[in-house]
């Protein structure tokens, strides 16, 4: 009997082999995520995206038509949710023109951390040093065969991102994001895909005849917080306790409506965590989000959720904190009560 | 717009922007669902990009050197006023009158600053959210900030400003 039982198991296995697709290739799986963070950098294609964040209630979705033309043009035409259809974004290098048709206006961004590959190497490095990355069997995603590579947290063990890249041209056709419970966070994929030899230069021209608003721009930051800290302008606090495999990775000083803003960026490659930081008359304003009462150690705060995103913000010793990133709830306030211990 | 085929000059208008934004968003619609409509479409289009390459390729640029000189020589033969010009145009009642305005309002906030706290600003969480998803574009494989926050609200968002990383003035110079 358990010879047959093992008879069994081994046609079924066998049946199984023979369905599954074509395995992973020869080449690292780091190789191959490198290879696919630079391919938009030398293709061009039109397709459709559809992006999920599943927060702890409720999911926010968005859908919308791409339009990339390598190295660096990119237009994304909203088509949901409803509230932004024929809305669109235009990405021109560092320079992004957020069209907005409903108000007739062009909110335009400059970003110079965009493209900077200096960072994006270094980022590439903390990954690599956080994350263990595996093949999964080949799949497909809109007819055309992906690899499937799995990086899992060197400190918890647990699947962090899913992502699936085309075989052929190495392009990022589907992501999944999974929090630190196992629950799926964000998936991003092509609902179509198509790549094109050319797409015309006007695709990307900015619309004439709209109010032009500049939005906030952005220098290069330092990856040197010590010398950020100091251009703050007050004694800044920075969290004794980040969760495994976190660094300091970037830092800036904005200003927002005259008050001046401190920024640190904390990162284990693919999570995420800023800590903002001002001091004086300030306050944080929810109008547009649902806000909940919570408490950092004795402090009051409140803490609201942006799709998979997450904000709490709380004062302490004359200073306003704001924390956010794609962490839980838990972790924020276990990083906020050990900004000012 | 989904039953009938558009026309040649809807699909040109198209492609220069010049629809109203419930045409443009309608002939979107149309194009992903007829493949006539589409090839006309990607037609105009080839056809569009290589006038703008020819464009292009016939453009002609003075040379940086000669662009130089020609300034030069525009600032040499600007009259320079005396100083006694100078002097007597300070005093003319278009400059007189709004310095003497700006020196008593700055007197009058200056003694309210330091007489009166200043008031509470309130900051959006908005621009704390934006910002976060604005340096994350260049972690690997970061979400690539789809849905900008711009899109959301009435703000005009100008009035955040980037400070400094290091070396705010000098950096802020160059900008």
């Amino acid at each position: 009997m358990p010879k047959r039982a093992n008879g069994a198991a081994l046609v079924l296995a066998a049946a199984l082999i023979g369905a599954a697709p074509v395995h992973a290739p020869a080449v690292p799986p780091t190789v191959l995520l490198h290879e696919a963070i630079a391919a938009p950098k030398n293709l061009s294609y039109v397709g459709e995206i559809q992006v999920l964040r599943f927060g702890s209630q409720k999911t926010a979705a968005d859908v919308y038509r791409i339009e990339h033309r390598a190295p660096d043009l990119t237009r994304r035409w909203f088509l949901a949710p409803q509230s932004y259809y024929g809305d669109s974004v235009i990405s021109r290098g560092e320079t992004t023109y957020s069209i907005d048709v409903k108000r007739n206006k062009v909110v335009v961004a400059q970003d110079d951390a965009i493209d900077d590959q200096v960072a994006e190497d270094d980022n590439f490095a903390v990954l690599n040093a956080n994350y263990n990355a595996s093949f999964a069997p080949d799949d497909f995603v809109e007819g055309r065969r992906v690899h499937v590579i799995l990086l899992t947290n060197k400190y918890t063990g647990q699947m962090t991102m899913r992502i699936k890249t085309d075989a052929k041209t190495n392009l990022v056709l589907e992501k999944e994001i999974y929090a630190a419970n196992g629950a799926l966070s964000t998936q991003e994929r092509f609902e179509q895909i198509r790549y094109v030899q050319q797409i015309p230069s006007g695709i990307f021209d900015v619309p004439k005849g709209m109010q032009h608003v500049d939005g906030p721009s952005r220098g290069l930051p330092s990856s040197d917080l010590q010398h950020v800290i100091a251009a703050a302008g007050f004694k800044a606090q920075g969290p004794k306790y980040l969760p495994e495999g976190f660094t300091p990775v970037e830092g800036d000083v904005i200003d927002i409506k005259g008050v001046r803003t401190l920024h640190l960026l904390y990162s284990d490659g693919i999570r995420t965590v800023s800590l903002f930081q001002n001091q004086g008359s300030s306050d944080i304003g929810f109008e547009n989000f649902k806000a909940t009462d919570t408490k950092v150690e004795k402090h009051e705060a409140k803490y609201t959720e942006d799709g998979s995103t997450l904000l709490l913000a709380w004062s302490e010793s004359g200073l306003h904190f704001t924390l956010v990133g794609e962490l839980s709830l838990a972790e924020l306030e276990k990083i906020a009560a050990s900004v000012v211990p | 717009m989904n039953q009938e085929h558009t026309t040649t000059e809807n699909i040109i208008d198209y492609l220069h922007h010049e629809l109203g934004p419930e045409a443009d968003a309608a002939l979107l619609l149309h194009l992903k669902s007829c493949a006539q409509c589409a090839a006309m479409y990607e037609e105009q289009a080839r056809l569009s990009e290589s006038l703008r390459a020819f464009a292009r390729a016939s453009e002609r640029e003075l040379p940086q050197g000669v662009v130089a000189r020609i300034w030069d020589a525009v600032d040499a033969q600007a009259p320079q006023p005396s100083v006694t010009q100078r002097i007597a145009a300070f005093f003319r009642p278009a400059i007189v009158v709004p310095v003497a305005a700006v020196l008593v309002v700055g007197a009058f906030f200056g003694y309210s600053a330091t007489h009166h706290a200043s008031p509470m600003i309130t900051i959006d969480a908005a621009y704390y959210l934006r910002d976060h998803a604005s340096i994350n574009n260049t972690m690997p494989f970061g979400e690539s900030s789809v849905e900008p926050t711009s899109l959301r609200s009435d703000e005009s968002a100008s009035d955040q400003q980037w400070v400094a990383s290091t070396g705010a003035s000098a950096v802020a110079e160059t900008r």
